[in-house]
């Protein structure tokens, strides 16, 4: 029971008022109902005190000249007065009986003379009815007496015995009681029903304030109608939702901020990669550079001097039989092959700044296409966008870039690397996109594709599974592509073909080239 | 307080503004009920009336009182008791006007009354008992008692163990009733008169004996008052029952009318008195 009690704040305080009330009610009433009695009690004894010194007084005359009558008639009339008044609220006592006796202890006169007869003894009279020196005390013995000397010139003459019975007062007293347990109750109840008030009063807020705590930082704790209230309850209410409020948007602060911190991770972990990637890529481009510088000034002079060298031969042998003209154009192309070569390489590993010009892509592309002169056993297809497509790119870079996606297209389609010789239906498909920002270009030949290893390489500079080339061809695109801040994308499936797509944005920001 | 009381009980009863010029037409409560007041004053009024004297009703405790205020004012009425009538005219000149008729008679009886319970036959058998009177003057009361008893040969000082002075008959009847006194001798008009009203008194008391007849209660003035003023109170009582009004305050005090005597027809207590007193 105590550590029920003890559990709880409100049962605390309810049982902590419930017993100061206890005591408080039963003190109060007990003390109020002894004070009443004593007070009763004192009233009683001085209105019958004075009511036999009067009595006593006034009857004097008549008793020292033996005025009998006279002396009836007042006991009988007060007698009867007081009888009278028994039913009046307040009162405390009636007469049972007056007698005056005699210093010889003969009745001079009693309130029931029919058994008190006149000059009869008083001692009979006590033996019979034994009145005298009763005192009260309780319920049952509720009769009192007060002996009054009487005196006539300071004589005694005779003696006034008053017996009083004091039931009203001890019914009066039984009152009071009873009132004072309904006092207790009503004060009791009083009590038990301000406590249940305030534990209400306390309890129902704080079960409030508990259940909502639990949403503590969701933004979604509301005391409706407590935050309204002006005590320590609407204050801690308040404080509660601000505090509430607060943490809410501290979570969604910090989670954003997570979130932020992941994607600056993944930025910063990718940008770390790419970092990394292009750092290998600078190391073995630098490599290649330092390579491709000494090569190509090593390669360009032979092949400068094989080029006149050709010519003088053309010229000096103008009538040359077929198999010499067909080593001397072997020759050519080789030269030219190994000057394509040094040109790959010295653009891989150039750095060159680009120049940017607008042009109407379209036909542009068109007029580039035109211009390649590609294998007529080739069947070129090229879709352009129904409304021209304008565009910032450097021409010369681009020019490069789409030839060598379609120059890789067109060899991806030769019949086992044979020169010139491709296969059936090869077919090469152009396209042109747009959008707001973008432009798109998009070529798709129906070769012999590629595997998803070989593919992933693709970019990697110095992979190539051509058996000629460096490997530089297709990090050259990518690069370019990059340049103009686009970027280019493969899809290919081993011997059905392979598209290329290049997503150039339509106007270059101010930094493009960094 | 009860002095008080008794005094408050007195001036309800002597209600009387006697002013000085009216003459005091002086009652008893020993001769008229307490509650005959508002007959007694309606009695004199019409006496006033008839003989255009300005009377006031007066009502004392005593014959005594009675006396001497008729001694004081001797041109005062009265209504006495046959015994101090005789007392009075002997001593004061007190003038005899007329006698009330009571059942037709101009006399009554001494009734000697016990409690029910209480046997004797008469007032002999109550010896050593509480005897209550009305007055020590009163013939109904006291003397004629007092006179039976001497002709039994016993004396009314020693043979009752106390002798009440009540005041009244009606307070001589209430000492019975409560039993502080165990005898006493009754007026025959006022007893019956006192079982109309107290119908209950009858059952609890029982009749003895009768004492008499007596000459009844005379309507009495003083020794001033001249024989012309006697007269027309004279007339005007032998008158009483022959107009509406006075017929009806007879009614009131169930008497019949009045009639004229001479002294001689007091001589009977004056006998008695006379008889008591050589004992």
């Amino acid at each position: 029971m105590i550590k029920w009690i003890l559990a709880s704040f409100h049962r605390k305080v309810g049982a902590l008022l419930l017993a100061s009330g206890m005591l408080f009610s039963l003190s109060y009433t007990s003390i109020d109902y002894y004070n009443n009695k004593n007070e009763l009690r004192e009233i009683m004894q001085r209105q019958s005190q004075q009511l036999a010194d009067t009595l006593a007084l006034l009857l004097a005359e008549d008793v020292r000249y033996n005025k009998y009558y006279p002396l009836w008639n007042n006991l009988d009339q007060v007698y009867k007065k007081n009888s009278q008044q028994q039913s009046n609220l307040g009162r405390l006592f009636y007469i049972q009986e007056i007698v005056i006796i005699d210093n010889d202890n003969k009745i001079l006169g009693h309130t029931d003379p029919k058994n008190h007869p006149l000059l009869s003894s008083y001692h009979n009279h006590l033996e019979k009815y034994g009145y005298k020196n009763h005192t009260l005390t309780t319920h049952n013995n509720h009769i009192f007496v007060k002996n009054i000397p009487v005196t006539y010139s300071g004589e005694k003459i005779g003696e006034l015995i008053v017996s009083y019975d004091a039931e009203p007062m001890l019914l009066r007293l039984e009152q009071l009681f009873t009132e004072s347990i309904y006092l207790t109750i009503f004060i009791f109840l009083a009590i038990i029903l301000v406590t249940s008030l305030l534990a209400r009063f306390i309890n129902t807020p704080l079960r409030s304030i508990i259940q909502q705590l639990k949403n503590i930082g969701s933004n979604k704790i509301n005391f409706s109608k407590l935050s309204k209230q002006h005590d320590e309850f609407g204050q801690l209410a308040r404080t509660i939702q601000n505090v509430d409020k607060q943490l809410f948007e501290d979570k969604i602060a910090l989670e954003k901020y997570q979130l932020n911190l992941e994607n600056l991770i993944t930025e910063r972990t990718q940008e770390l990669e790419q970092t990394q990637k292009e750092l290998v890529q600078s190391e073995r481009l630098a490599v290649l550079g330092q390579l491709t510088a000494t090569v190509s000034h090593e390669l360009r002079n032979p092949l400068g001097a094989i080029r006149p060298s050709l010519y003088v031969l053309r010229k000096r042998i103008p009538e040359a039989d077929d198999k010499l003209l067909s080593v001397m154009d072997r020759i050519d192309r080789n030269v030219q092959r190994c000057d394509h070569i040094v040109d790959e390489l010295l653009d891989f590993t150039r750095i060159k700044q680009l120049e940017f010009s607008n042009i109407e892509f379209n036909s542009w592309l068109k007029h580039l296409i035109n211009e390649l002169e590609l294998n007529t056993n080739i069947t070129v297809t090229v879709k352009l966008s129904d409304k021209d497509i304008y565009i910032e790119i450097d021409t010369n870079r681009m020019r490069r870039a789409i030839i060598n996606v379609v120059d890789n297209g067109c060899h991806a389609m030769l019949k086992e690397y044979e020169i010139d010789l491709y296969e059936p239906n090869s077919n090469l498909v152009l396209e042109t996109k747009q959008d707001n920002d973008f432009a798109y270009l998009i070529v798709t030949d129906n070769g012999c594709g590629m595997a998803k290893d070989v593919a992933e390489k693709i970019f990697i500079p110095l992979f190539s599974t051509k058996g000629f080339g460096v490997g530089l061809g297709m990090p050259s695109v990518q690069k370019i592509i990059q340049q103009h801040n686009g970027e280019i994308n493969i899809s290919s499936t081993l011997d059905l073909g392979t598209t290329v797509t290049f997503k150039i944005p339509k106007q270059q920001a101010d930094n493009a080239n960094d | 307080m009860i002095r008080g009381i008794l005094v408050s009980l007195t001036l309800l009863i002597s209600f009387s503004t006697v002013q000085a010029d009216s003459r005091e037409f002086v009652v008893t409560g020993v001769v008229i009920n307490s509650g005959s007041a508002k007959s007694i004053s309606d009695f004199v009024n019409y006496l006033s009336q008839q003989t255009n004297i300005d009377l006031k009703p007066v009502f004392v405790d005593s014959y005594n009182e009675l006396s001497s205020r008729l001694r004081k004012k001797p041109d005062s009425f009265g209504w006495n008791c046959g015994a101090p009538y005789v007392e009075d005219h002997q001593n004061d000149g007190q003038q005899l006007i007329s006698v009330p008729l009571f059942n037709g008679k101009p006399t009554y009886h001494s009734i000697i009354l016990t409690s029910k319970n209480k046997t004797g036959a008469s007032l002999a058998n109550f010896k050593d008992q509480v005897f209550v009177y009305s007055d020590p003057r009163s013939n109904s009361g006291y003397l004629a008692p007092a006179y039976f008893l001497m002709q039994q040969g016993l004396d009314i000082k020693n043979h009752f163990r106390i002798a009440l002075h009540a005041g009244n008959h009606e307070k001589s009847i209430a000492a019975l009733l409560n039993g502080l006194a165990d005898i006493a001798a009754i007026d025959e008009y006022v007893w019956l008169q006192y079982i109309k009203k107290h119908p209950n008194a009858e059952a609890a008391l029982r009749e003895v004996q009768r004492l008499g007849p007596f000459p009844f209660t005379p309507i009495v003035t003083g020794n001033a008052t001249n024989k012309q003023t006697l007269q027309k109170l004279q007339d005007a009582l032998i008158n009483m029952n022959k107009t509406v009004v006075g017929k009806n305050i007879l009614n009131t005090f169930s008497m019949n009318g009045f009639v004229i005597k001479n002294n001689d027809f007091y001589k009977p207590i004056a006998d008695m008195q006379r008889k008591l007193s050589k004992k």
